[in-house]
């Protein structure tokens, strides 16, 4: 699994103003894999995609990018010294597009092109690779300004793409887009990792990224509290169900004192006008729970069980954390 | 915007009070400092001297040249102000030779007629000194002059009275020789006397004549007769002589009748009767002259006393003369007595350094400088600043091209774009203006490639030290502010105290100007502009080594910018970031937490109700957008301290939409 590795976090730490945003902090991005960052805003996403591709110095540690050697073997370099030759494989999007929005689409994917030496023949093979790829092509010679969010978004990631990179870096890709704009944009980001580009973004939309992603890391502090693949996360972070109670008058808080008894109880939150009962063997929890109600006179609108969602695991990992 | 970036908070508060202290340090006085006058004279005399010492002052300083040419050159050079050229042997003088010319460069539009009033004020006093002492040897001499004329006026008067005496005199001999009679009788017939005596004597004459006449018939007829006693046997003799006699008889008898005897006579007696009457005459005269000969004695008398009177006067005369001498001489003795001159003892005048047509050419140069200036600083800052606020900078910064290449395309486009407008500028203007440019273009081109290098290279450099637009562009116009305000454009670098001035001095708007006046106004060549090219270079190098280190550092703090702007945080589906607050909230850092954790109990207050209504709602979303603007400009360690709240306010907020 190690010669598979792509691009290493080790110990890594930075500090921006003083404030510690990422913590010695250790990952491995594998070849070919779709890894996704999850993790509240101000959590160090951002920072750690920024930090794998060298926009900042570590305080401490470093990120290491795979690299061939003339001899074609296949070392460990710092992303920081290897610079320029590290640059010219990765493509990277950030969460507001980034070209030139009085371009027009080719222009902005010509220009981006410009930095990487590409001869004509393979910038306009690749700009026209990438106009059909990203349905674009109808709208070449658009001024950028004047597309659309998922247009915009799409032309963004193109740009990115421009070099052919092997690591493919994108944060919060689906930000501004509705959910039609976002299904596309996943199956876009999951075609182009088919192909063999490695992809690591990074979003908060937890729930889209468990149907796409090989593994996930949760972020919170600058720190990765998880990493895994979505079905090891919903694992080892919650073994049981969730038992959801909705009852009139919901006198939530006598309910709540009532179940806590139970030993099978792990925790017990009130969402909106609903009871959520995480446990870790829900029929016996729900047995007890049906009395209770009755006991305490609630009238029941809704009562279900269910195995916990990424979403939910992410919470409770990032409320622990 | 402005509380977040310190380099912007800095720029708008400091950049006015940089100026305004710039300004202060540089102009508060009230005089001039370091005026520098160039003077030559192939002969100093004293009176040359005497004006320089006039001139140097505290504020001006005159240093002798070598040659009129050095002194005029050093003025075209800027190292002097002015030059004065006083003729060989400088004298007050009538002479057209003798005089003083001021060299003054007009192109210094607000220094050269300071200067020039203030150097022909300073050479005006001291020629009015040499009038005054001019018109003084007059007053003294006219002074003099009343003391002579009042010394001899006592003789004047004397003259006078004694001439009033003599008068006198005059009249008495004049009045007794009135009184001489000197008539006679005009009825003495002198003419009828003449003409008697004429008459009688023609009388006499013709008389005698006739008597002569008479005689000699006589004689011939006693002749005869003499004859005929000889004959006198011949009866018919005696006849004959009988009728002789008888014919000297009627002639005597016709001779004793004779009118003219008596006319003579007549006359005779008339004549006698005149005679006695002119007798009478005669005797009259002798009486008058005896009188006369009275009168004569008295003139004589008094002519005596009057000779003596004059004698006296003659005397009284030699002193005025005597004085009148002195007069000449003394007035003979000043030697300007011409009013021109006395009025204006030198000759002075101002000779431009160069002699242009129109104002347009001395402003020229500058105009050429403010033009590379402000587009080159104006253009490559905002370049950079749009390459900076761009949405592709983040791709660039991440690109494998270098930062610097990006700041290369921003200075060659913004040296393109100068160098392409200046050449507009000079064409048209040397078509269109009596300015003559194009002659030296390539000099000034090259002056103004290095020139605009330099002020490109400043412009990237602010345009990569500010964060936005705005503040870079105020930082830009307050950088060309100053340096326009210590150039002499505006104000004359001449108010400045030395101490400032010889900073100006280094000042690159001022050596730009320097080098394109020189090549403009005076068509310089490369070797007279060397030593501000020299430092022009040398800024250029400073400039460029400093660029391209820094850009490192620029990156960087790009890369953290960028990393600022895009935490993410959403704002009912909107990136805050994008989204400008409606007011500025101004807390004090120390107190902004405390603020925020307030707003968060407020927005809690409004969500957490059993039944949340749309006024709740509205208050809410206040409060967030408050909480919003406050914790953005929180330190990150604050801000995760309270980022779970606000999450949970904004989850409100959204389930409730």
């Amino acid at each position: 699994m190690e010669d598979n590795v792509i691009l290493k976090a080790k110990e890594l730490s930075v500090e921006i103003d003083g404030a510690l945003i990422l913590e010695k902090m250790n990952l491995d991005v594998y070849s070919g894999e779709l890894l996704g960052i999850i993790g509240l805003s101000g959590s160090g996403k951002t920072t750690l995609l920024s930090s794998l591709i060298g926009v900042f110095e570590p305080l401490t540690g470093d990120v290491y990018f795979a690299h061939t050697t003339k001899d074609n073997r296949k070392i460990l370099k710092s992303v920081n010294r290897l610079k320029e030759a590290f640059r010219q494989k990765i493509g990277f999007s950030s969460q507001l597009p980034s070209f030139y929005s009085n371009l027009t689409v080719v222009e902005n994917l010509k220009f981006f092109a410009s930095f990487y030496n590409l001869d004509k023949y393979t910038r306009d093979e690749r700009i026209k690779i990438l106009l059909d790829l990203f349905d674009l092509y109808l709208f070449k010679d658009k001024i950028a300004d004047s597309l659309s969010g998922g247009m915009k978004r799409r032309l963004d990631i193109a740009c990115a793409m421009i070099n052919n990179p092997k690591i493919l870096i994108l944060d919060e890709p689906t930000g501004d887009l509705d959910p039609i704009l976002k299904k596309q944009l996943w199956y876009l980001i999951k075609k182009i990792n088919e192909k063999g580009t490695t992809v690591i973004l990074a979003s908060h939309l937890v729930s889209d990224l468990e149907l796409l992603c090989d593994r996930i890391v949760i972020l919170a502090d600058g720190k990765v509290l998880k990493i895994g693949t979505p079905l090891e996360l919903k694992s080892s972070v919650l073994q049981g169900e969730k038992i959801i109670v909705e009852s009139i008058p919901g006198n939530y808080t006598s309910i709540s004192k009532e179940i806590e008894s139970n030993k099978g109880v792990l925790n017990i939150v009130t969402e909106g006008q609903r009871l959520v009962i995480y446990s870790k063997t829900g029929t016996n929890v729900l047995k007890d729970i049906l009395p209770i109600l009755e006991k305490l006179k609630e009238r029941v609108i809704e009562i279900s069980m269910s195995k916990p969602s990424l979403d939910e695991i992410f919470e409770n990992i990032v409320g622990k954390g | 915007m402005l509380l977040r970036s310190k380099t912007s908070s800095l720029i708008v508060i400091l950049g006015p009070l940089l100026i305004i202290f710039l300004v202060g340090i540089a102009f508060d006085n009230t005089g001039y400092h370091n005026i520098k006058i160039a003077a030559y004279s192939p002969i100093y005399s004293d009176l040359a001297d005497s004006y320089i010492t006039r001139l140097s002052s505290q504020s001006y300083r005159v240093f002798k040249t070598e040659s009129e040419l050095v002194c005029v050159d050093a003025v075209k050079k800027g190292t002097y102000h002015a030059c004065i050229v006083f003729s060989s042997d400088l004298v007050v003088s009538k002479d057209l030779e003798s005089e003083i010319k001021i060299y003054i460069d007009n192109s210094k539009l607000n220094i050269a007629w300071i200067i020039k009033d203030t150097v022909f004020e300073k050479i005006d006093d001291k020629s009015k000194e040499i009038s005054k002492s001019l018109s003084d040897v007059l007053l003294t001499t006219f002074d003099e002059i009343k003391k002579e004329v009042d010394l001899r006026k006592k003789s004047v008067v004397d003259l006078t009275t004694k001439n009033d005496v003599l008068i006198g005199q005059v009249d008495s001999v004049s009045s007794k020789i009135e009184n001489i009679k000197m008539s006679y009788n005009d009825s003495v017939p002198i003419s009828q006397i003449s003409s008697g005596v004429s008459s009688a004597l023609s009388g006499f004459n013709s008389y005698k004549s006739k008597v002569d006449d008479l005689l000699n018939d006589l004689e011939s007829e006693l002749e005869k007769i003499g004859g005929y006693l000889s004959d006198l046997n011949c009866s018919s003799s005696l006849t004959t002589i009988q009728s002789s006699i008888v014919s000297a008889k009627e002639i005597i008898s016709q001779s004793s009748n004779d009118s003219d005897f008596d006319k003579a006579k007549g006359s005779v007696e008339r004549l006698d009767s005149y005679i006695d009457s002119i007798s009478n005459e005669i005797s009259s005269i002798k009486t008058q002259i005896v009188a006369l000969e009275n009168s004569k004695k008295d003139a004589k008398s008094e002519s005596q006393s009057m000779k003596q009177g004059l004698l006296d006067q003659l005397g009284k005369i030699v002193e005025v003369q005597k004085g009148l001498n002195n007069i000449e001489t003394r007035i003979s003795n000043i030697q300007i007595k011409d009013s021109d001159v006395i009025s204006d003892p030198i000759r002075t005048s101002v000779v431009p350094v160069v002699v242009e047509s129109t104002h347009l050419t001395y402003l020229f140069p500058t105009l050429l400088v403010l033009i590379i200036m402000f587009v080159s600083l104006l253009v490559s800052s905002t370049l950079v600043q749009m390459e900076k606020t761009s949405n592709a900078h983040f791709r660039n910064l991440i690109s494998p091209t270098k930062t610097i290449f990006f700041n290369a395309g921003a200075f060659f486009v913004t040296l393109l774009i100068v160098m392409i407008q200046l050449l507009i500028i000079l064409v048209i203007t040397d078509l269109s203006f009596d300015t003559a440019i194009l002659h030296n273009i390539l000099f000034i081109l090259l002056v103004s490639l290095v020139s605009s290098t330099f002020f490109v290279l400043l412009g990237i450099l602010l345009g990569s030290i500010f964060n936005s637009e705005e503040t870079s562009l105020l930082g830009t116009l307050v950088l060309g502010l100053a340096l326009l305000m210590v150039s002499g454009t505006i104000l004359p670098l001449e108010y400045m105290p030395i101490s400032v001035r010889a900073v100006a001095d280094f000042n690159p708007f001022v050596l730009t100007y320097q080098m394109l006046r020189d090549i403009i106004l005076f068509r310089a060549g490369f070797e007279v502009i060397s030593s501000e090219m020299s430092y022009m270079l040398l800024y250029v190098l400073v400039l460029g080594i400093t660029v391209f280190f820094m850009h490192n550092v620029f990156e960087k703090r790009s890369m953290k910018l960028h990393q600022r702007i895009h935490i993410p945080f959403k704002v009912l589906g909107k990136n805050i970031s994008d989204k400008k607050p409606k007011r500025s909230v101004f807390i004090k850092q120390s107190k902004q937490y405390t603020y925020l954790k307030e707003l968060v109990l407020d927005a809690k207050k409004m969500l957490v109700k059993d039944n949340v209504n749309s006024e709740d709602l509205k208050k809410a979303k206040k409060f967030y957008l408050k909480i919003i603007e406050v914790y953005d400009m929180l330190p990150v360690t604050d801000r995760k301290k309270i980022f779970s709240e606000i999450e949970f306010i904004h989850k409100e907020i959204s389930k409730h939409k």
